[in-house]
């Protein structure tokens, strides 16, 4: 498929690989089928034409036509021919020449791709006709296994083959797999991806390549060919469309490799150009193809879509589309501007859309046939399509309202019901070891393994990934497409970019925080209350992390938690992170600590004779855990007692840097003791081999605030074991112990309680059994993944992106933006420096808009909740502030500053009221220079004075001033018709706070400074 | 208000309710002719909804003792959530809502509620008469619709079936928010005025809904009201007014046709508002730098310079996407809750067709893409195209070709003769009109028109308007080519009424 360049994902090194990847397969390996071996069941090998469309495209040539006169295929079977496009490079001469027995056709002019194709194939005298682009070269067996392949699918009706496209060097996918989302946009799944990060298999695909593929001729030309009104692009996703629907089927070849050299044809020509080609075409495609029942559903949400495509574009052209809110208040007299600059690829989709409308007309007809003839529902090729509900993304930092723009409408119109129980494209970005390998898995890593495997129980495609870092120098204990697809900081974002999932589930809030673009639906499982965890890992200060935290969350829109208590946690977080609480019941749920629903057999002794009691304590030794009591208690019970003993399997954490706090004097102390048998970590099964052959857990720890949170996965585990469980009281899980008897609850302070408990059980160890078999009953009713997983799937089935998260996210981006002055917002897809005339980051250009048309909070409100602030503040004893009494502002004077400006955009000032506590009927002016002596205002606002509140905010707002960073400007307020008595004025302040200002009073510098916050492209500066 | 007449039980109690933004001048007048009605005042009650104003609106006006309340809001929330605050608040049987800077005239509110008494049950809504201040103009009187929720205060009149201007009692297919009776309960019913809509066509989508509801609007002609004009719309630059006008029209759109017609229209104004887009770009860009074969090109950038109203139209579409997730809530709701169907509501939208903005090219193109997406099959049964015939006046074939589809189109038959007063009859299913050249009528009719047919000897110079509306020149008619006499058969007669069905471009029927 050829893709203006502009729609090339980006490929990524260190790209990440799919499941059930096998070992490298270098290309050659792929190629070394018996040679020539058709395997034809009447032994007749095909006549095959190949075609190579060419225009100008001389310099190829002769590579191409190299590789395809070594064809292993019988020449009087072979038909080689050009189709001539009209060039002007001697292409034909060169033909003539070189290759004298290569066919050459000439169209007469370039009929583009989709008719010069046409052309050939109406000429070509195979029963089957090869279409290859001529920027490729093909392996010797290519042709061979194409035949091969149709032959051996033509019983089940295949008829139309794609043969595996590879880089120029073999080392990357170009083709391996079509897909096309609802409205006609075709992708090239698994492109760039390294060759052998996917294992090609023989496999149906909606549509061929139509840069390297076979067809029967006689159905090509009965199904009309390439539609020859495309010109170029997705002429081959809607042949493909087309043959499906008219009952065909279409596979992919993975031993038949051609070799792509990009954009041979494609750059020569403004992108913007290709732009018009490339929407309309998708329009034509869904216009054909969609049965009358979903047409004008499916056309309106696409053209919806393509206009939010040229919003986007406008506004990466510099549009904000705050200026185009009627809502908002006029501040400026000023005359505004009667134009705006837009990206040129916003007025080619236009155009697109026009000329859509204006040659529907030629469609119809073409509709009309295919409609008629269909074999298949629509319902059936939503199953082909790969990614029905695929957000079109450019990768760029307009995608993020773009994509939610697009979950919004596919809910809406109720258009992802159409593919209800399709399974999606999920990425699980684990934050820890998975229990893959022969290396210990820690309790969130199973918890993410768990959340995958639950998802893919509902029939979802689930890649996981882990951290590089936590199997690094042990990668061989890992499989290794776990190795290959493991995720770093620095690739996260990329790889997402590449592997482009329909939702990301990210366990765990800190991997959000190399995924700054947020243009996906993101599923934020919150694991633990990590209030402990992260001060002891020695992360950022608590106030630092929390902001984090809170930029984290801001990125999800759908979260999971473990436990009810961890739901009331997490809801204060949510809140902060601008989750509406009306929002937060749906937004956040709980899935319980899960496991597989294949539990493991608990081996019970028949006899209790002779059978020692095993007591067992298993984990990670975490510095905020402590068991000691318990644990010391129990083993020295079993000392006394002379009977039983207690496993302790543990030790520290096999990937983060965590100390084990008092586990070390614990397991010295331990050690001692004849009832104590040590051993270190174990591999998950090793584990739970372990655990299967123990009798009874024990898990008491000493409460404290994570303590008291958590949701013991360790206990669920042992449960999952069928182990009962002597658990602490204090837990949220002693609940559902007690309700199914699964174990033994005491209390974590009450060590008189617990060894009764042990004597109890050592006494009539049938017990254990009984309460274990409870256990394993509990967890395979609530802890298992194929029942807990519920609310996930959901989401997952139906994803949106919180409207939001938008804003905020923007707002973030835009602060750390605007403060770090070498940070250049790239636009992926916009070639860097292309005259895009504009200093705005175009984050802040969407904030602008996005808090333009959420300024509905009216300047009183915030002005009284940092009044109250400030009194909190004051009343602790912490004063933002010593007040400065300034004058009262009567006609004739003024009190005004002089400020300095550290960032661009500066779009308001806002200075503090002072009423003096009495209606005021003056009026205000609030005045901005370039300094004190300029005689002219660059804005300003009149306010009367009646209406203000002591302490009330005034804002001068005025289109950003882009090149505002590194300049003062004068600020002044005056009151003309200000009497002394009925007259307002300005707080003041003795400190400046952050600004770097100067105060004037009437003109003349003064001491003290006026209280004051500057806003920046439309964003108040408060932080 | 008339203080002197006693008011019976069964004298209606009215809140009028004036939204007011920045605007206390004429406000105080306005309120000066509300108090003057002739309505007993003890049943009327004046309800400021003050949109935030900072010119001491609250302060001037609000006089409790004297029957104005004031009810102050902290920002502006625009026309039509003033109007819901205001109805809200009363706890009068009718709401009547009324502009800060009209005048209403002392019999107003009587007039209304005269023509409500003489309506048919259902009837819930009342449209005032709106001159301009002077009287001269008329700027409200009745009411249309194009397929795409563009509402023109004029109603469609000189065909079969609606031969006559609008009067006392004629449904209207919406009241203008400006002046307007309702029952209040209905009003609050239905939803009240959108306040997503802000301001613009909150009224036209009100109407529409009262009538998807199974409410009834109607016409009262001698109830006036003096339009001041100066509106509080009219400060803003027009390419924020444009992108109010798009999206709300969008939204009406969006929410009250019914499930299947609905999804095609969408298609249609999303199409016909891109054309728009580019056409109000003018010549800001070329065309030819965008053709793949076209001419290198001289801008080296990736960036075209567009007039903001032409910006605006997508500005709209991002402003109709961040209220789509309310107005399909409300979608679902009117739906769920549908009396009269789409094909009963089509009659009072009049002018389906009517392009939304100026020249040939767009009224061209909506009519090739009303054809091309079959928009004309949506409508065909509500409202068959209104088919414009111009002939002679003795023209035997086309009263035949007039009789004949007269069955199937509203058909208006007009002959053209300079100096003639205007006559009209009707006479075999269609209306018969003898106008004179260039005459307003003969303006309206060609505007109204959905497919015109010229016959041979019509006379008489063709408005310009006649362009835009798709045309067939029968036989040896002006402009046709086509010479000597002519006798239409029956294939031509069909060629006629499949152009009628589906008229697009101008074209010539030559008898066979």
């Amino acid at each position: 498929m050829n893709h203006p360049p502009d729609y090339m994902p980006p490929g990524t090194p260190q790209a990440p690989q799919a499941e059930n990847i096998q070992p490298p397969q270098p290309a050659d390996a792929l190629s070394s089928s018996p040679k020539s071996a058709i395997r034809n069941p009447n032994s007749q090998i095909p006549p095959v034409s190949v075609v190579v469309l060419n225009y100008n495209g001389l310099r190829h040539l002769e590579t191409c036509f190299t590789s395809l006169m070594s064809l292993d295929y019988p020449k009087d079977r072979l038909e080689l021919m050009l189709v001539d496009n009209g060039s002007s490079d001697g292409s034909l001469e060169f033909m003539r020449e070189r290759f004298p027995t290569v066919r050459l056709v000439e169209t007469g002019s370039n009929l583009g791709f989709a008719a010069g194709n046409n052309y050939g194939a109406e000429r070509a005298t195979g029963e089957y006709v090869a279409f290859l682009n001529n920027d490729t070269r093909v392996e010797p067996n290519w042709l061979a296994e194409l035949v091969n392949s149709l032959l051996a699918g033509e019983e089940q009706g295949v008829v139309c083959t794609s043969s595996l496209m590879l880089d120029w060097e073999g080392k990357k996918i170009d083709f391996y797999s079509g897909s096309v989302n609802f409205h006609g946009f075709g992708f090239q799944p698994s492109y760039g991806l390294p060759v052998d990060a996917v294992h090609p298999e023989h496999r149906e695909l909606l549509f061929a390549c139509g840069g390297s593929m076979l067809i029967r001729r006689e159905v090509f030309l009965q199904v009309g060919g390439f539609d020859p009104d495309y010109f170029a692009f997705f002429e081959d996703v809607d042949l493909g469309w087309r043959l499906w629907l008219l009952g065909h089927r279409i596979t992919l070849t993975p031993t038949a490799v051609t070799y792509h050299r990009h954009h041979g044809t494609a750059t020569d020509v403004g992108n913007h150009r290709w732009q018009v080609i490339y929407e309309r075409n998708a329009l034509y495609t869904i216009y054909k193809n969609y049965e009358q029942a979903n047409l004008d559903k499916m056309l309106s949400a696409a053209l919806l879509l393509l206009g939010q495509r040229v919003v986007r574009f406008m506004e990466l052209g510099g549009v904000q589309l705050g200026d185009y809110d009627f809502t908002r208040p006029r501040t400026t007299q000023k005359a505004e501007p009667a134009t705006d600059n837009v990206h040129r690829n916003a007025v080619a989709t236009l155009l697109a859309a026009d000329e859509f409308r204006a040659t529907i007309d030629k469609m119809t007809p073409k509709r009309e046939w295919i409609q008629a003839n269909r074999k298949r529902t629509d319902e059936e090729l939503f199953a082909r399509f790969g990614q029905p509900g695929r957000v079109h993304l450019l990768n760029h930092d307009a995608d993020a309202p773009y994509s939610a723009a697009h979950h919004a409408l596919l809910h809406e119109f109720g258009i992802e019901q159409l593919w209800d129980g399709q399974p999606k494209d999920v990425l699980l970005i684990s934050p820890d070891v998975l229990p893959v390998g022969d290396i210990p898995a820690s309790g969130s890593g199973i918890r993410a393994w768990a959340l995958g495997k639950g998802l893919e129980s509902r029939g979802h495609k689930v890649r996981f990934t882990m951290p590089r870092a936590a199997i690094q120098g042990r990668e061989s204990q890992v499989p290794p497409e776990y190795v290959r697809g493991a995720w770093t900081p620095e690739t996260l974002q990329s790889m997402v970019d590449a592997l482009a999932p329909e939702v990301i589930v990210s366990c765990g809030w800190p991997n959000l925080t190399w995924l700054p673009r947020a243009n996906l639906p993101v599923a934020l499982d919150l694991t633990g209350p990590h209030l402990l965890e992260r001060i002891y890992q020695d992360h950022l200060d608590a106030r630092t992390n929390a902001e984090e935290k809170l930029a984290a969350l801001e990125r999800a829109d759908f979260f999971t938690c473990i436990s009810e208590r961890q739901r009331y946690y997490f809801t204060g977080w949510l809140a902060q992170a601008g989750v509406h609480p009306d929002e937060i019941g749906t937004a956040l749920q709980v899935i319980p600590y899960s496991l597989d629903p294949e539990q493991p057999q608990h081996v019970w002794p028949d006899d209790w004779a002779g059978e020692e009691v095993r007591f067992v304590y298993g984990g990670i030794f975490l510095p905020w855990q402590n068991p000691a009591p318990a644990l010391l208690a129990v083993a020295s019970t079993l000392q006394e007692q002379g009977r039983g003993r207690l496993e302790v399997i543990g030790g520290k954490h096999p990937f983060h840097a965590v100390h084990t706090g008092g586990f070390g004097p614990l397991v010295d102390q331990l050690g001692k003791m004849s009832s104590v048998h040590m051993s270190g970590l174990l591999p998950h099964d090793a584990l739970v081999e372990q655990y299967t052959r123990a009798h009874v857990a024990v898990d008491v720890m000493q409460p404290n605030a994570e303590r008291q949170l958590a949701y013991p996965s360790r206990t669920v585990h042992y449960m999952w074991c069928g182990l009962p469980v002597i658990h602490a009281a204090f837990s949220e899980v002693a609940g559902v112990i007690r309700e199914y008897e699964a174990g033994w609850i005491v209390r974590h302070d009450d060590p008189d309680g617990l060894r009764a408990v042990v004597t109890s059980i050592l006494a009539d160890p049938s017990e254990a059994r009984r309460r274990g078999e409870n256990a394993a009953r509990l967890a395979r009713e609530r802890f298992t993944w194929d029942l807990t997983v519920d609310a996930l799937d959901r989401f997952v089935r139906d994803p949106y992106i919180r409207s939001a998260r938008m804003s905020r996210t923007a707002r973030r981006d835009d602060r750390a933006a605007s403060r770090d002055p070498s940070r250049h917002v790239t636009a992926g897809g916009i070639t860097s420096g292309d005259g895009l005339g504009t200093n705005m980051p175009q984050a802040a250009r969407k904030l602008q808009a996005v808090h333009d048309r959420r300024r509905t909070v009216p300047a009183q409100v915030k002005a009284r909740a940092n009044e109250l602030l400030r009194t909190v503040k004051g009343a602790v004893g912490a004063p933002l502030g010593v007040q400065l009494q300034l004058p009262e502002l009567v006609a004739g004077h003024s009190l005004g500053q002089r400020f300095y400006v550290g960032e661009n955009g500066l779009s308001g000032v806002r200075v503090q009221v002072e009423t003096f506590g009495r209606k005021n009927t003056s009026r205000l002016f609030l005045r901005l220079r370039a300094n004190p002596g300029a005689p002219v205002d660059l804005f300003h606002i009149e306010i009367p004075t009646h209406n203000l509140s002591q302490g009330q905010m005034l804002a001068l707002r005025f289109p950003p001033i882009p090149d505002s960073s590194g300049r003062s400007f004068y600020f002044v307020a005056e009151s003309p018709d200000g009497v002394s008595g009925d007259a307002i004025s300005l707080k003041g302040d003795v400190r400046p706070g952050d600004l770097r200002a100067q105060r004037y009073d009437d003109g003349i510098p003064a001491s003290g400074y006026l209280v004051m916050s500057l806003e920046y492209n439309g964003v108040t500066g408060e932080r | 208000m008339n203080g002197n007449v006693s008011s019976g039980t069964d004298v209606r109690s009215v809140s009028v309710v004036i939204p007011t933004y920045n605007n206390l001048g004429l406000l105080r007048e306005c309120l000066r002719s509300v108090r003057a009605l002739d309505y007993p005042s003890d049943r009327v009650e004046v309800t400021v909804v003050d949109n935030g104003s900072g010119d001491g609106t609250y302060r001037a006006v609000h006089a409790p003792e004297l029957g104005v309340r004031c009810v102050r809001l902290e920002q502006n929330t625009g026309f039509a959530a003033g109007c819901n605050r205001g109805a809200a608040e009363s706890s009068a049987d009718f709401v009547a809502f009324l502009n800060d800077d009209a005048l209403a005239d002392p019999q107003w509110l009587n007039r209304m509620f005269e023509a409500l008494d003489g309506s048919e049950a259902g009837t819930m809504c009342v449209a005032s008469r709106i001159l301009s201040r002077d009287g001269k103009e008329i700027e409200f009187n009745g009411a249309s619709s194009n397929l795409f929720g563009v509402g023109r205060p004029r109603s469609v009149w000189g065909w079969p079936d609606a031969a006559q201007p609008p009067t006392k009692g004629s449904p209207l297919l919406f009241a203008s928010g400006g002046a307007m009776l309702i029952h209040r309960r209905t009003f609050l019913d239905a939803g009240g005025f959108d306040p997503s809509f802000f301001a613009y066509f909150e009224d036209v989508d009100l109407g529409w809904r009262l009538w998807v509801l199974g409410h009834r609007v109607i016409y009262a002609p001698d109830a006036v009201v003096r339009h001041i004009g100066g509106s509080t719309g009219t400060r803003q630059p027009a390419h924020r007014r444009y992108t109010l006008w798009e999206s709300n029209s969008l939204a009406t759109v969006l929410k009250n046709y019914e499930s299947g017609n609905m999804e095609r229209l969408l298609s249609g104004a999303l199409l016909l508002l891109y054309k728009r887009a580019l056409l109000a770009a003018g010549d800001a860009f070329d065309r030819t730098d965008y053709n793949l074969g076209g001419p290198r090109d001289e801008n080296t950038t990736n960036v075209e310079r567009l007039p903001r109203v032409s910006v605006a139209h997508l500005a709209a579409i991002d402003r109709f996407n961040s209220m789509l997730p309310r107005l399909m809530d409300e979608r679902r709701r009117i739906q769920a809750t549908r009396v009269r169907s789409d094909r009963e509501i089509l009659p009072l939208m009049g002018r389906l067709w009517e392009p939304q903005f100026a020249g040939s090219e767009y009224a061209q193109a909506s009519r090739q893409l009303a054809a091309s997406l079959d928009l004309y099959g949506l409508t065909a049964e509500g409202l068959p195209n209104r088919v414009l015939i111009l002939a002679g006046p003795s023209d035997v074939e086309a009263g035949q070709v007039a009789s004949a589809l007269a069955a199937d189109f509203p058909v208006a038959f007009v002959t053209v003769e300079t100096g003639a007063a205007h006559t009209w009859s009707i006479a075999d299913g269609y209306t018969r009109h003898g106008l004179a050249p260039g005459s307003a009528e003969l303006g309206a009719l060609l505007r109204q028109a959905d497919a015109a047919l010229v016959f041979p000897d019509s006379t008489g110079a063709l408005p310009t308007e006649f362009l835009d509306t798709p045309t067939a020149v029968i036989g040896n008619a002006p402009g046709s080519g086509v010479s000597g006499a002519t006798h239409l058969a029956s294939s031509d007669l069909e060629a006629i009424r499949l152009f009628c069905r589906k008229p697009s471009t101008t074209r010539v029927v030559a008898p066979s």
